[in-house]
């Protein structure tokens, strides 16, 4: 979602998340999920799951589904690390009036690349094409 | 939508890749939000056209 942010014209219909895993934060994205009803996409309808801040702890990446769709949550990103290490590579957008921060096209070309997965490598030709409108636009 | 003479060498290198940069332009002149509601849209269509795919193959999917 941070590339089409970014000008992608890609379609994508996951968000992808990266969190804090400090304490206080596990238990405030646990809350903020409840609502949400998630469940572990693709296992089975049965298989009991809670996300709460001690399922949080003892993984780090989760594909959900939600009640607003797929939403896949990452302590660590390919390529760059933690959130923390995120930080740096990221800046924030207006969205809904709202400030978030979203991945830079740097990163998201870092994270792509680090990853090597064929959808993810397929989509730097078109970033790259990207960051250089930007820093042509920037220029003039 | 610039002309070719003004793209940048990345740019046309770009364009020869098959990146139809008529459609970055077009991005870049929405805001954000306009982008994540059009990009919620279009999924949203295409989801529509699976589905009726599905029915029309049949309850299985093939």
């Amino acid at each position: 979602m941070a590339a089409v942010l970014h000008g992608s014209a890609y379609v994508t219909a996951d968000f992808d998340f990266c969190y804090s895993r400090g304490k206080e934060n596990l238990a405030k994205l646990a809350a903020a999920f409840v609502p949400l009803h998630p469940s572990l996409r693709g296992a089975p309808k049965n298989l009991p799951f809670q996300l709460d801040a001690t399922t949080l702890r003892s993984g780090s990446n989760f594909t959900l589904e939600t009640d607003l769709g797929a939403v896949d949550i990452l302590g660590e990103v390919s390529g760059l690390g933690s959130y923390e290490k995120l930080l740096p590579f990221s800046e924030e957008l207006e969205l809904y009036g709202m400030r978030c921060k979203v991945l830079t096209l740097e990163g998201l070309i870092k994270t792509k690349k680090a990853s090597g997965r064929t959808k993810d490598l397929m989509l730097l030709p078109e970033l790259e094409a990207l960051l250089e409108i930007r820093n042509s636009q920037k220029k003039s | 939508m610039k002309q070719n003479e003004q793209l940048t060498p990345a740019l046309k290198k770009a364009q020869e890749e098959g990146i139809d940069l008529t459609l970055l332009y077009e991005r870049l002149s929405w805001t954000p939000t306009e982008r994540l509601r059009r990009n919620y849209e279009t999924a949203e269509a295409f989801e529509q056209l699976r589905k009726a795919g599905q029915r029309h193959r049949g309850v299985d999917g093939r």
